[in-house]
């Protein structure tokens, strides 16, 4: 679940081009975010024995104002995640009371997913967190892609030491992404799927996280509706917002 | 009161489910649990078993426009040994600082009870800056996880953990919100000992720490605190202090915790509790501890040491221990438990808690209790 929210937190943010590497990543950042988003996602947690699924909606504005409303199961219905620059609350219903997370919690799985909660914030950097070097073209899904590398600024608090990115050189949009710790070695690999029109703007809709390590086993991020540019407030991205939104 | 109970439970729920594509102004959502309780024996404590079905409703109301309201109601069967041994358990079943008695006993024998409890009852109304709510509701002015000093209206109790919602606090809520992060709150109630509890509290964000300072009244006595909620590097770091003033009398509790994660996943904390009113030296007897806690006596103890850690084996299975130590009574109480998910929304619990303290009769474990339960959501 945790892992999730990160997803989410990140693909709000993801950028384009003629462009360097760095333009094409821009471009697919902002098509992947808009200056606001709101979306309905489906998220299912697939095992070798058993699947779940779970239903967020959520809004962002920005690199720095998200929310994450999660719908259903119904056992977790009501429970709210606010992020706010660094800051990360957490709106428990059962107990009226909000949580504020300790950083360390950023790279913990999102509620049992593949994601994690960084894979959602962190990767609202994925342009100004790394270097971009074009490696290569590559065809997804009969779509001609850019191949970029991008590899972490000195400076960046990053977790992945190597990213792989494919991006759609004529829809700009992420099809597919390697991660790499440190050491060089995969860890997971996300791909786009079912690319087609939502709100004016051609995206995935359908995205698999696949850790490198464990077989038969994915989360399966799903947009089921998805909104660009509506305006929200910043008053929208508040902890007492988060008792009230549903 | 027993007539307007059937009303409500004649609501058929398909008025209330809804399409999730858009919000319906009623939300309803409830479990049912189903929990048997084991306290072995221990001389004089003979072998008991107590079997508790525990069911609770909630439905809130949120139409476009300012007005808002909630109602929650517990239900709850109880049959076995805690009721046979307790003359007075159907009455401690109340909760003594209800103003308005919403409790009905459908059923009462030698060894079993039903009863129900409205837990929440409120109107709320709500502007852009303002808000009031009206009502049995709950007023959590707790920042931290373990200890909740700053929570005066009520208090959380970590070791009850089948009733993690507490029960409400007949009470005006009045806020007003004064930026992003900042509001102000006001809340009269009825409160402890049957006297007012009225308070106000100031929150704000600075530097990355959520504040909070809250000044009124508590028991007539005169009582003020702080609390805070923010980062020591990458741990969380949170506290509370509150003061009880009346006549020369000062009580002073003191809470502070850190919390962090590993990259493995180990949720780890630890906290303290300085709880002055607590017991600071060996017992004679293990009844002088009262674990029915209030806003000033969080615990029967004074000085508490709190170590814990949950881990997420899988997702669907969780493991935690939590383990407690208070010096001078050299209580020490050993809490773990296990969650699975076997379905969506059902989940199987095992706790288990024991408690050891230095009693007249030497160091020994006191109470050994295990619990296994079937939590439903809908």
């Amino acid at each position: 679940m945790r892992t999730a929210i990160l997803i989410l937190f990140l693909m709000v943010s993801i950028p384009a081009f003629s462009q360097t590497a760095r333009e094409v990543m821009v471009k697919m950042d902002e098509k992947m975010r808009g200056n606001t988003s709101q979306a309905t996602i489906l998220i299912r947690t697939v095992r070798p024995s058993w699947n779940r699924e779970m239903r967020v909606k959520t809004w962002a504005k920005g690199l720095d104002y998200s929310m994450i409303y999660v719908e259903s199961p119904q056992k977790d219905k009501g429970i709210v995640y606010l992020k706010r620059k660094n800051e990360v609350w957490n709106w428990m219903p059962s107990i009226e009371k909000i949580i504020k997370l300790p950083p360390s919690m950023m790279s913990q799985s999102w509620m049992g997913t593949d994601f994690s909660n960084d894979d959602l914030v962190k990767e609202s950097s994925i342009v100004n967190d790394y270097t971009h070097v074009f490696s290569g073209d590559t065809l997804i899904d009969n779509r001609k892609c850019w191949l970029i590398n991008l590899t972490p600024k000195p400076e960046a608090a990053v977790v992945w030491g190597k990213l792989v990115v494919a991006v759609d050189k004529t829809d700009f949009v992420e099809m597919h992404v390697r991660f790499y710790d440190e050491d060089g070695v995969l860890v997971s690999t996300m791909n786009g799927y079912d690319v087609k029109m939502m709100d004016g703007r051609i995206i995935p809709t359908r995205f698999y996280m696949v850790p490198a390590d464990k077989k038969n086993q994915r989360t399966e991020m799903i947009y089921e509706n998805i909104t660009f540019n509506k305006p929200i407030a910043d008053g929208f991205f508040t902890t007492e917002q988060m008792k009230s939104v549903h | 009161m027993i007539r307007w109970f059937i009303i409500l439970l004649l609501i058929p729920l398909s008025a209330v489910t809804q399409d999730s594509s858009k919000p319906s102004p009623l939300i309803f959502s409830g479990y049912l649990k189903e929990m048997g309780q084991f306290v072995l024996p221990n001389d004089p404590i003979p072998f008991q078993y107590t079997n508790l079905v525990h069911n609770r409703l909630n439905f809130k109301y949120k139409p476009q426009g300012p007005f808002s309201a909630g109602l929650e109601i517990r239900n709850r069967y109880f049959l076995g040994d805690a009721v046979k041994n307790d003359p007075n358990f159907t009455k401690n079943l109340m909760n003594p600082q209800d103003l308005v008695n919403m409790n009905v006993v459908w059923y009462q024998s030698n060894a079993a009870v039903l009863h129900s409890n409205v837990e929440r009852l409120w109107v709320g109304y709500q502007l852009k800056k303002f808000n009031m709510r009206v009502g049995r509701q709950r007023i959590n002015w707790g920042m931290a996880n373990i200890w909740n000093p700053n929570d005066i209206f009520n208090s959380y109790n970590l070791l009850d953990f089948d009733y993690e919602e507490r029960p409400g606090a007949d009470a005006v809520k009045l806020q007003y919100l004064v930026s992003d992060l900042s509001n102000i709150e006001a809340a009269v109630a009825n409160g402890a000992y049957n006297t007012a509890t009225a308070a106000a509290k100031y929150t704000l964000n600075r530097d990355e720490y959520d504040w909070q300072f809250l000044a009124g009244t508590y028991a007539k006595r005169f009582t003020a605190g702080l609390g805070w909620s923010g980062n020591l590097g990458k741990a969380g770091f949170k506290g509370e202090t509150q003061m009880f003033y009346k006549k020369d009398s000062l009580v002073v509790n003191v809470s502070a915790e850190v919390d962090y994660i590993t990259e493995k996943g180990w949720y780890l904390n630890a906290g303290l509790l300085y709880n002055q009113q607590g017991i600071a030296s060996e017992i004679d007897d293990w009844n002088s501890f009262n674990f029915k806690n209030t806003p000033d006596n969080l615990m029967p103890t004074r000085w508490n040491f709190l170590a814990g850690s949950t881990k997420a084996f899988t997702p669907l299975f969780t493991g935690s221990l939590m383990l407690i130590y208070a010096p001078g009574t050299n209580m020490l109480i050993f809490f773990p438990s296990l969650t699975y998910n076997l379905m969506t929304n059902l989940d199987l619990n095992i706790f288990w808690q024991s408690f050891f303290a230095e009693t007249a009769h030497g160091y020994n474990g006191v109470v050994h209790s295990g619990y296994l339960r079937l939590k439903w959501s809908f």
